[in-house]
């Protein structure tokens, strides 16, 4: 079946002047982006994000293993009419906003009436309308990484390859930048997120994907990997707090967590108390622990309680 | 074609400054000529051919930075993001130094025209020359560029000069092959060693042969840079 955006065991090794240094930032990476899912890719810096995404556009080339990006081996020029691409720390041409947007336009191969109408809905879409006629170097970096996004969403494309677009922006314009994403969505196309702002990714994206030292140490649905614990946290009320340990007392009710292998257990202990089981959820961590529980092995791991033994 | 007019175009905005002051070079040499009307000829074709020599050199500065200039601005990204091969952006920026150094030329044409016309040169030959001196300038940015998809730019113009000026010095020495080996140096002897009592003229088949060694070192530029990783500045 046709993905949007795959990697098959893609090897990127930089290698110095006559080879004698080497640095490998992608080692047998594989990954997989359906058609019309917003896809998170998230990693530490040095983890090999950027390059992963230089190989899609073609600015680079693998050392071993290959790609396809909208069914076409990756650097097919013609498929990058079809793919909207952000660059990191965007840097575009200092003319007049309008003038900048129809340049990237033409190079996709818009002209005449659809260029000027393509140019007219990409500024809107990124609220720049009424910047259109000011030149780029006056812009602050936030109105700049606007007119980056412009650039991409210029060709109508299929495939949107965004690497940090929110960074720069200020709240209001990252939620309408998460809305432009979640209706470019609803049409039926692709967005490919790379980001460190983790709650932006934890509120667009169908499914994520973690990389860690140049290869994919995590992917799935968000709701998959969060709940991916084996604790479940147990509220309950009636119960002496002195039952369980680390438990938490919100008004007449305790909260705790226990394994789900002594899920059964507490629950008894909780009646046999006298208590009652208000409810049973599995624990969800924040995607900012689960990130750092797998891009940190140094990291403190996660504290959950248990119940004390006996009595 | 589209793409590679508007990077062509694009290049020549951005060098619109140096293109600025190499026209004020143009503009001070037509100054001179109005108003010091008692000196004889020699004067003015010196500047004439210090105009030449400069344009070559301007050739090579554009053909060693226009790449780098992109690639560490990471202005490049944006553009090759689209749907334009690596050979296109190369034949465009090519284009813009054509375009560049053609608008140079013209004025230099014209002022010298008039210039040079009042001492009883006839424009024919001039304009001859002047289209060996833009393929001449074509040429040394060609390979200059060529170079620069694998140097810096420091190193890709002394690379330049080293590889037109050795062919050059052994056609000098008498070597008769040497003089159609990136033949900068024969395209622009015509303008430099004429004086106004010599016809100038330049050999069309060196102009025919500039412009096949000219999109040879295109064709090179394109299929290095078309292997090469692209490596942007991270900041």
């Amino acid at each position: 079946m046709p993905r949007a955006l795959e990697y098959e065991e893609i090897t990127k090794e930089y290698r110095s002047w006559f080879g004698r240094r080497r640095v490998r930032a992608l080692q047998n990476f594989s990954l997989s982006v359906e058609y019309g899912e917003i896809f998170g890719f998230l990693g530490p810096n040095g983890a090999g994000k950027s390059t992963a995404i230089h190989l899609a556009m073609g600015f680079m080339r693998p050392s071993s293993g290959s790609g396809r990006m909208l069914g076409q081996p990756f650097d097919h020029v013609a498929t990058r009419r079809r793919v909207g691409f952000l660059a990191e720390n965007v840097a575009l041409y200092h003319r007049r906003a309008e003038a900048a947007i129809r340049f990237y336009g033409g190079l996709n191969g818009l002209h005449g009436p659809a260029l000027a109408g393509a140019t007219h809905g990409a500024l809107e879409a990124v609220d720049m309308q009424s910047e259109s006629g000011r030149n780029l170097g006056q812009f602050s970096r936030g109105m700049l990484q606007r007119m980056g996004l412009a650039q991409a969403l210029v060709n109508d494309p299929e495939l949107l390859i965004l690497d940090e677009p929110t960074s720069a922006l200020d709240p209001a314009a990252r939620v309408s930048i998460r809305e432009l994403l979640l209706r470019f969505r609803s049409q039926g196309k692709t967005v490919f997120l790379s980001s460190h702002l983790l709650s932006e990714v934890e509120l667009v994206c169908d499914r994520v994907a973690i990389l860690s030292h140049g290869h994919v140490v995590r992917t799935g649905t968000l709701n998959d990997m969060l709940e991916a614990t084996d604790q479940v946290e147990i509220v309950a009320q009636s119960v002496p707090p002195a039952l369980f340990a680390n438990s938490a007392v919100e008004g007449p009710r305790l909260h705790f967590a226990v394994p789900k292998s002594l899920q059964r257990e507490a629950i008894e202990r909780v009646w046999s108390a006298g208590g009652e089981v208000v409810s049973v959820n599995p624990v969800r961590r924040s995607l900012e622990e689960l990130f750092l529980e797998l891009t940190n092995p140094d990291a403190a791991p996660l504290k959950l309680t248990e119940p004390r033994a006996g009595k | 074609m589209r793409p590679v007019f508007l990077i062509a175009k694009n290049f020549a905005r951005e060098q619109r400054w140096p293109l600025f002051f190499l026209l004020l070079w143009v503009l001070g040499w037509a100054l001179f000529g109005l108003l010091d009307d008692e000196r004889g000829p020699e004067d003015a074709l010196m500047i004439f051919r210090q105009l030449a020599v400069y344009s070559v050199t301007f050739g090579v500065f554009f053909g060693s930075s226009a790449i780098q200039a992109d690639q560490r601005s990471r202005r490049i990204l944006a553009v090759l993001s689209k749907g334009i091969s690596r050979r296109q952006y190369i034949f465009g920026l090519l284009a813009g130094i054509a375009l560049v150094l053609g608008i140079f030329c013209i004025c230099m044409g014209f002022t010298a025209s008039w210039l040079l016309g009042r001492y009883g040169f006839s424009a024919g030959p001039l304009w001859f020359g002047m289209l060996g001196l833009w393929t001449a300038c074509l040429l040394a940015a060609s390979l200059t560029l060529s170079l620069s998809t694998f140097l810096p730019p420091l190193f890709a113009a002394i690379g330049a000069g080293a590889l037109a000026g050795v062919p050059a010095l052994l056609s000098l020495r008498g070597d008769a092959f040497s003089r159609y080996v990136i033949p900068v140096h024969g395209l622009l002897q015509p303008l430099i060693a004429g004086d106004l009592s010599q016809a100038w003229h330049a050999s069309l088949g060196m102009v025919v042969l500039g412009w096949m060694e000219t999109a040879l070192f295109w064709l090179v530029a394109a299929w290095i840079f078309s292997r090469r990783d692209l490596a942007v500045a991270v900041e």
